[in-house]
């Protein structure tokens, strides 16, 4: 199933983050709890994790933009 | 000091999953967290492990520090049911060791002593899970503290926050002689509790008024202390100084237990409620082993 994985609400009011890091290429499989990005909010960066096992297809943000919270990162094919 | 650059030492992993399962049974159980509250960091550690600190009456503080991420505002009475719920919380997510804090309440005559008092009794009944508490100062009033002293909770927390000189700036609602003064009264009169502080560094002070607070809160009596790095919320709050490097936490440490601290926590990331079932269980073994 294609999904699109999008920046997520990290902390209470959050409105947008930096997107400092692809710890992922396009192609690349991972499974469930690989770190995909790293994102950086006022007290820490942020590895975010997979959620599932997955492939990455598209990434649509590149390093160093600002992204607000619910917007497009990477687009991604998983199992079901 | 504005966009300085985070050290490595301040990485942490995120999944939100992992988080959003914690949080949606918080929601369900109309409860607040400190973790989500004050934004902190440790929120994908501490879920990936199913644990969460809780924060009782309400989500307003009627203090305003400078450093805290925790809204200010008018407080909403207080919920009796909350510790009921609390208990549910703590049993849903199997905690063997429950921490509980809560926003300031200097609107309530009691501060809000009998609801942490509440907390303990009916998180114990329900669950048989040690609990900690961590309170704000409840404005030094002996029959609040006694409160919450006579609900037995394993440990007992007060924060001293900051150094002396930055209690101004830093917690003007607060004193500094105050917060030892409460530290002093829980060692004084809890029976067989810890009493255990945290503070930050990074706010500006002094190797030399670190320890000088490290010694005023080990005279109280205290027996566990957490430090841990400030982290400013927003650019509105007051500004880190400087990022304490992980070398000098554990210098910080090694002083703290040769004061005779049971137990010292102090990393970058540490927050008041950082391993703290495992800080319990480190002072209970130093007690029995001094027996």
């Amino acid at each position: 199933m294609k999904i699109t994985v999008t920046m997520p609400e990290l902390k209470k009011g959050m409105t947008s983050a930096v997107l400092c890091r692809w710890c992922v290429e396009e192609g690349q499989k991972v499974k469930k709890g690989f770190e995909l990005f790293d994102t950086e909010t006022e007290k820490a960066v942020s590895a975010v994790e997979a959620e599932e096992d997955l492939t990455v297809v598209r990434l649509l943000a590149d390093e160093g933009d600002e992204v607000a919270v619910g917007a497009p990162l990477f687009e991604a094919e998983t199992a079901e | 000091m504005k966009d300085m650059k985070k050290p490595d030492w301040l990485r942490v992993s995120y999944n939100m999953s992992e988080v959003r399962s914690v949080y949606d049974l918080a929601d369900r159980l109309e409860l607040n967290t400190v973790c989500r509250e004050s934004g902190c960091p440790n929120i994908g550690k501490c879920s990936k492990c199913g644990s969460a600190t809780f924060m009782i009456l309400g989500k307003y503080c009627t203090r305003n520090c400078r450093f805290c991420e925790v809204d200010h505002g008018v407080p909403v009475p207080p919920d009796p049911d909350e510790p009921r719920r609390l208990a549910e919380a703590v049993k849903t997510l199997g905690l063997s060791h429950a921490v509980v804090t809560s926003v300031t309440r200097d609107d309530l005559p009691d501060g809000g002593a009998s609801v942490f008092a509440d907390c303990v009794r009916e998180i114990k009944r329900a669950t048989g899970a040690t609990v900690e508490v961590l309170i704000p100062d409840l404005k030094g009033d002996g029959a609040a503290l006694d409160t919450v002293i006579d609900s037995d909770p394993e440990v007992i927390g007060h924060n001293v926050e900051t150094v002396r000189r930055l209690y101004p700036a830093a917690r003007p609602q607060a004193v500094y002689e105050r917060s030892l003064a409460v530290l002093r009264y829980l060692k004084d009169r809890s029976r067989g509790g810890f009493v255990k502080t945290a503070f930050m560094v990074g706010l500006g002070e002094k190797e030399d008024e670190v320890k000088e607070l490290i010694r005023d809160v080990r005279a109280t009596g205290c027996d566990l202390l957490t430090l841990g790095q400030y982290l400013a919320p927003t650019h509105e709050h007051v500004p880190v100084a400087e990022y304490v490097t992980p070398v000098t936490f554990e210098k910080y440490k090694e002083y703290a237990l040769s004061l005779g601290f049971l137990s010292v926590t102090a990393h970058p990331l540490a927050r008041s409620s950082y391993m703290a079932g495992d800080m319990l269980r480190e002072a209970e073994q130093k007690r029995n082993e001094a027996k």
